[in-house]
């Protein structure tokens, strides 16, 4: 037995139709998140329905893709093939100007510049196995 | 609220050797810890009639068929990863308090270094696949490479940090005083292997704020407990050890880190007040705390959740030698999973019993204890805790 059954490898894998459309969404870069069609509420990760009204009605839409950095880590021990060539690097959680959050990478900052609140913005990077993933950088307005 | 205070006690417990490569199916481990367990309480297999386990390693059909129990009363799973454990000594105690079962088995056993990340010369006896959060995982951490709950547990640890200004000592101080307790504990794999807060801030980053030494210990190895009816328990050979009480909590939403209102709050903010409020004690009242320490840094957000601290001092409360023996909350007593070894935390719970008890060894023994706690935490920040008296 080898240990690759247990060391995930990136891209993505969609248990069923929400995920497939998220990520199908990147793949065209847009950064979409579900919005209750009753509510108004945004959610994220993808739900059948709202929690906060219980409607089973939403649509996709399209996010500002602006966001502050809610928190982070700095990964020093590369655990997949793709952050074999780059680390250290850093895994992001980001609150969206919608109020969802999303976990992400991070581009064109230095590690050590990492804070709180700091603004940043997506982009869209393509990795080695053709997977599409939202990364930030620091906004620059 | 169904009220099952002091309705159960704990009355055997066994563990086997904790080691790198058992070379044994998690479940041989399982069935030999509670082999020596039920002999601990003096009892026989047959008088079994509960089996509550972990998710994945093994079956309540599997021990059945092993230790020759013919009438299973009682059994079910616990799907809360690392809290599993002790919301088990929750779900034995109400089986036992409703009359569901009178005798019930808890065990957990896990070929946790040499199944989980196997390592040269280590042979590889099963593969084990945990699924607990698959969705979230595959979808929305892995491909970022946060693989492991090194770096997910970070997030929360990070913003803490951040937010309450707490220092890299005080997780120190967490791993100091298990690597300190595990010193006296013959089954603890960082016996002789002692660390001061020098060579914790000279251990390598992992993800930070997490170094090596916030981070337990993988090993192979297995523990059990064996609980009855109070009335039972009375007959038996050893001291009682009374479950007082016991809850189960989750953060919300269980299932996703990044996207919870309050970052901070997790399982053990909604058990901790059940639980001390059918225990009918303070968490200030406790002669020691066993909590449980994947990490160093979700012991600080525990001690938090459980009040025993305000919100934003655990960096304060576990300086000075607060929680080494001899302070006034003597934690991780054995060494816990950062210097014991990792069972799921069910050695936490061997280790209250063994101090309510007072067979611990002298040096880690608290003296005249009669009352003390034990958490579980899983998964994305689930969290159980169990209080017991003697």
């Amino acid at each position: 037995m080898t240990n690759e059954s247990f060391i995930p490898n990136p891209p993505p894998r969609p248990n069923h139709y929400l995920d497939e459309q998220f990520w199908e969404n990147c793949r065209n870069h847009v950064l979409a998140f579900q919005c209750c069609t009753s509510c108004e509420t945004w959610r994220h990760i993808p739900r059948f329905m709202c929690a906060k009204c219980g409607s089973p009605d939403w649509e996709w839409r399209q996010s500002s893709g602006k966001g502050i950095i809610y928190s982070w880590t700095v990964v020093h021990k590369p655990m997949t093939p793709h952050f074999e060539s780059i680390f250290p690097y850093a895994a992001l959680v980001v609150e969206m100007e919608e109020g969802v959050r999303i976990t992400a990478g991070l581009q064109d900052l230095d590690l050590d510049k990492i804070e709180m609140d700091l603004p940043v913005e997506v982009v869209f990077e393509t990795l080695e196995n053709g997977a599409v993933l939202p990364f930030f950088v620091p906004r620059k307005d | 609220m169904i009220d099952f205070r002091d309705k159960a006690a704990i009355v055997g417990i066994g563990e086997t050797q904790y080691v790198r490569g058992a070379n044994k199916p998690s479940a041989e481990q399982m069935l030999e810890s509670t082999r020596i367990a039920i002999a601990d309480a003096g009892l026989q297999p047959k008088d079994i009639d509960g089996i509550v386990l972990p998710p994945v390693l093994i079956t309540a059909e599997e021990v059945a068929a092993n230790l020759g129990i013919e009438d299973i009363r009682y059994s079910v799973s616990v799907n809360m990863g690392g809290a599993s454990p002790i919301t088990a000594l929750q779900s034995a105690a109400m089986a036992i308090a409703s009359g569901v079962a009178e005798n019930v088995v808890v065990t957990v056993g896990w070929n946790g270094y040499s199944a989980m990340r196997p390592k040269p010369g280590v042979k590889v006896v099963e593969k084990i696949s945990l699924a607990a959060m698959e969705r979230t995982l595959t979808n929305y951490y892995f491909p970022y490479g946060c693989a492991s709950p090194v770096q997910m547990y970070a997030w929360m640890a990070m913003r803490h940090m951040k937010t309450f200004g707490i220092e890299n000592e005080a997780m120190g101080a967490v791993a100091v005083a298990c690597r300190k307790h595990a010193q006296f504990n013959d089954k603890a794999i960082n016996r002789g292997k002692p660390l001061d807060m020098e060579g914790y801030m000279r251990s390598r980053m992992i993800s930070e704020p997490f170094r090596l030494y916030d981070c337990c210990l993988e090993n192979d190895g297995a523990a059990t407990v064996v609980l009855t009816s109070a009335e039972r328990a009375k007959d038996l050979p050893h001291t009682p050890v009374y479950i007082m009480a016991a809850a189960e909590g989750h953060p919300y939403p269980a299932d996703d880190i990044a996207n919870r209102p309050d970052m901070f709050k997790i399982g053990l903010h909604n058990s901790a007040p059940k639980a001390f409020a059918m225990a009918g004690v303070k968490p200030t009242d406790m002669d020691f705390l066993q909590v449980y320490d994947c990490f160093t840094y979700v012991v600080l957000m525990q001690l938090e959740a459980l009040g025993i601290c305000e919100q934003g001092a655990s960096g304060e409360f576990v300086k000075n030698g607060n929680i080494e023996i001899g302070g006034k909350y003597p934690l991780n007593t054995h060494g816990g999973l950062l210097a014991q070894a990792h069972v799921w935390g069910l050695n936490h719970a061997v280790e209250a019993v063994r101090q309510l008890r007072g067979d611990a060894p002298p040096e880690v023994q608290v003296p005249d204890a009669e009352l003390g706690l034990v958490t579980g935490w899983g998964d994305f920040g689930d969290g159980s805790l169990v209080i017991l008296r003697k």
